[in-house]
């Protein structure tokens, strides 16, 4: 699941990478995976994916944010820790398993 | 059943109402009388007539994106408050249409003179004052979708032609005067007729039938409003593609036009962060967004109900203090007098941008004459709140989008009030920058609606012109009222779209059942000033003390700007939901329902309050 993945790989850069190669990763994503770029019956999955894309931007482009999650990251990720994993901005919604279109499956998400 | 299988109301989709009702109800009884015929049936029934499985009610928009091998590009169109425009991309470049006196921009109004009512694309007025003899409906867009109690509805009761209120929160009454009868009209059927003008006259040029469009529209619209937009369209037979706020627009047209100079090796490409200020005859918009490699990225978005109609009233007041008075009767004389005061002074506002005083002479008719001269430090002086508005807004949009003056590259200057120079050095000064010169001010917002009509179309541009994406953020908060009377965002302003959010709420009182979520859109503390989305009830709740039982609303606006509201209730220590999840599309209140939040809190007090839970 998405938790599982860190707010750098969603934009498929290094740990390193500065405020410039964010703003890049996420341009670069937005044309290819915003919604307004897909076809048609690819729509919702889409926009699931481009509302994570956009938080990890939006995070990782926050120096104080990002400094917060990098902090947690670390953390996690240190051996003590190895079975949790950071959420911070991304953090999966209880609505997520809600397929954010009109398919009657509604009461599935709980 | 009725309710799964309604078709769309016929209201919102009037051209196939009849037949398809026909179908509906016999659908239904075949359901009703014979189950197992009715997978076979549905089958059929989708195979035959696809256009039937409309999936809501109050589904306002369609399919995106046309099917078809050859796309049709959509056109765009500004509908301005005081002048409209049509404009495509015509394979290579953004072209203005033209009607047939060769008018790029054409005079927002219908008038009811004749037994067929024609507006400003094909009708050529005898003389300006023609369009103020109380048979002309103009500023459509500053009515359309307000209540008779909003303060705008009551400042366009001075204008010449019939905006009756009884306050109370319904739709205003407007009327034409034609051979001294008030015919009455609504400002969806005005805008529609208007509308259907700009469509004969671009089908015309292009010589094919026009179905798609993007509109530009203000930021400061509520939901609501654009429902009514979209019902003005389906009035006129087009289908609405998007609506994209104004300066939003603008902003494609940069992008657009800094992706050009790259490929003219005349720009870098680093990202370039622009303020877009917008001012017409009915709204103030301010934008900031950051561009880079024809990604057009909103930051933030500011707008208000301020424009050019604004500095005309004030100007009118001020030449006429009582202007009020001797127009209230609102009789024939009445109605010509004020509008040779309104012809005079809009006169006297447009030189006042390129001369430091003008002369107004104008024969009332009515025994009075204003002859006098006025120069613009009075015009300014007049308007002192209108430019404090405009600064705020200013001011506001770059703290929202967390932008300094110095982080701007380009500043833009848009709308019809663009020439106004006390406008132009306070974006100027505030900024710290010389205004950007690369766009006509008039043309800038119907050429961006144009760009991304050809984007939603799905057309593309051998020289990479079309390779353009706007990341749209919302222009006003989200939410519900809880707390008592305080109306709590869900999805606060600026968020991109789309975008997904929620909070938990949980119950006032002991043993309390049912709860009402109230949804609301805007900006102010208390509920009741924001506009009203919808409402709906959440009943079945287990008996349990009060702050326990825990109700996560979520909303959720998709791609196509389409808002929907979730919420379920969970007791601590379930994962489950207690009672069904309510799923509703909104907005889902009708035209002119003001008072509704109103009856909804006499009818029921504080009963089914909601507050919000910290998350843990």
């Amino acid at each position: 699941m998405a938790s599982s993945t860190s707010l750098y790989e969603v934009l498929g850069i290094p740990t390193s990478a500065n405020g410039n190669e964010i703003k890049a990763a996420y341009r670069r994503l937005a044309r290819t995976c915003h919604p307004d770029v897909v076809s048609m019956n690819q729509k919702e999955m889409s926009a699931n994916l481009f509302m994570k894309i956009n938080a990890a931007y939006s995070t990782l482009s926050d120096p104080n944010k990002r400094a917060d999650y990098d902090r947690n990251l670390y953390r996690w990720n240190s051996p003590f820790c190895s079975s949790a994993t950071p959420t911070a901005a991304a953090s999966v919604s209880g609505f997520s398993g809600y397929n954010s279109g009109r398919n009657w499956e509604t009461d599935q998400c709980w | 059943m009725s309710s799964l299988f309604l078709i769309g109301d016929s209201d919102k989709k009037s051209s196939k109402s009849d037949g398809s009702n026909i179908q509906n109800s016999t659908f239904s009884k075949l359901l009703n009388f014979a189950p197992p015929f009715c997978i076979s049936f549905h089958q059929f029934e989708v195979m035959a007539e696809p256009a039937y499985t409309v999936a809501s009610d109050s589904e306002t928009t369609g399919e995106e994106k046309s099917s078809s091998a050859f796309p049709e590009i959509a056109i765009g169109i500004d509908i301005g408050t005081s002048q409209c425009s049509v404009a495509i991309w015509n394979g290579s470049q953004v072209e203005l249409l033209r009607n047939t006196r060769n008018q790029k921009l054409m005079r927002s109004y219908v008038t009811f003179k004749d037994e067929i009512p024609s507006g400003g694309v094909s009708y050529q007025l005898s003389h300006e004052h023609e369009m103020l003899s109380g048979a002309a409906i103009f500023n459509m867009k500053r009515l359309i979708g307000r209540v008779d109690t909003d303060p705008v509805v009551h400042a366009s009761k001075s204008l010449p032609f019939l905006v009756q209120t009884l306050d109370i929160g319904v739709r205003p009454f407007i009327a034409a005067l034609v051979n001294n009868i008030w015919r009455s009209t609504t400002p969806e059927e005005v805008l529609a007729i208007y509308l259907v003008e700009l469509r004969v006259m671009a089908e015309s040029r292009l010589k094919r039938p026009i179905r798609n469009v993007v509109l530009s529209i203000p930021v400061s619209f509520s939901r609501f409003q654009l429902t009514r937009i979209e019902r003005a369209c389906a009035m006129a037979g087009l289908h609405v593609l998007r609506l994209m706020p104004e300066p939003t627009a603008v902003a494609l047209l940069y992008a657009q036009q800094q992706q050009q100079l790259i490929h003219d090796n005349m720009g870098s490409g680093s990202e370039k962060i622009a303020l877009i200020f917008n001012m017409g005859a009915g709204y103030c918009d301010v934008a900031v967004t950051a561009t880079a490699g024809g990604v057009s990225h909103i930051k933030a978005l500011t707008g208000s109900t301020i424009g050019g109609e604004d500095f005309l009233q004030n100007m009118m007041r001020h030449l006429l203090p009582d202007y009020d008075n001797l127009f209230s009767s609102r009789g024939v004389n009445e109605i010509k007098s004020m509008g040779l005061l309104r012809v005079a002074t809009q006169d006297a506002i447009h030189k006042l941008s390129f001369e430091e005083s003008v002369q107004i002479d104008v024969d009332l008719g009515n025994g009075s004459r204003i002859c006098r001269k006025v120069n613009r430090e009075e015009f300014e002086e007049v308007n002192q709140k209108i430019f404090e508005k405009c600064e705020s807004l200013v001011i506001q949009c770059l703290l929202d989008a967390k932008v300094q003056a110095d982080d701007l590259t380009d500043v833009m200057v848009v709308g019809g009030c663009s020439y106004i120079p006390k406008l132009r050095n306070l974006v100027k000064s505030i900024c710290k920058r010389e205004l950007y010169k690369g766009m006509n001010p008039f043309e800038a917002a119907v050429s961006g609606t144009a760009l991304e009509g050809a984007v939603a179309s799905g057309i593309s541009d051998p020289f990479g012109n079309l390779d353009l994406l706007t990341i749209q953020a919302t222009p006003l908060g989200i939410g519900i009222r809880a707390n008592g009377n305080s109306f709590v965002p869900i999805i606060p302003r600026n968020t991109t779209m789309p975008a997904r959010k929620e909070l938990v709420f949980t119950t006032v009182r002991d043993n309390q059942t049912e709860v009402l979520i109230v949804v609301y859109e805007g900006e102010a503390l208390k509920a009741e000033e924001n506009h009203l989305l919808g409402y709906f009830k959440i009943t079945g709740l287990p008996p349990a003390p009060k702050g326990v039982p825990e109700i996560n609303v979520c909303m959720d606006i998709d791609a196509s700007n389409v808002l929907r509201v979730l919420a379920g209730v969970v007791l601590p220590g379930s994962q489950q939901p207690v009672v069904p999840v309510m799923e509703v599309r909104m907005p889902t209140v009708d035209d002119g329902h003001g008072w509704c939040a109103e009856a909804l809190h006499r009818a029921y007090g504080s009963n089914l309050d909601l507050v919000t839970v910290q998350k843990k």
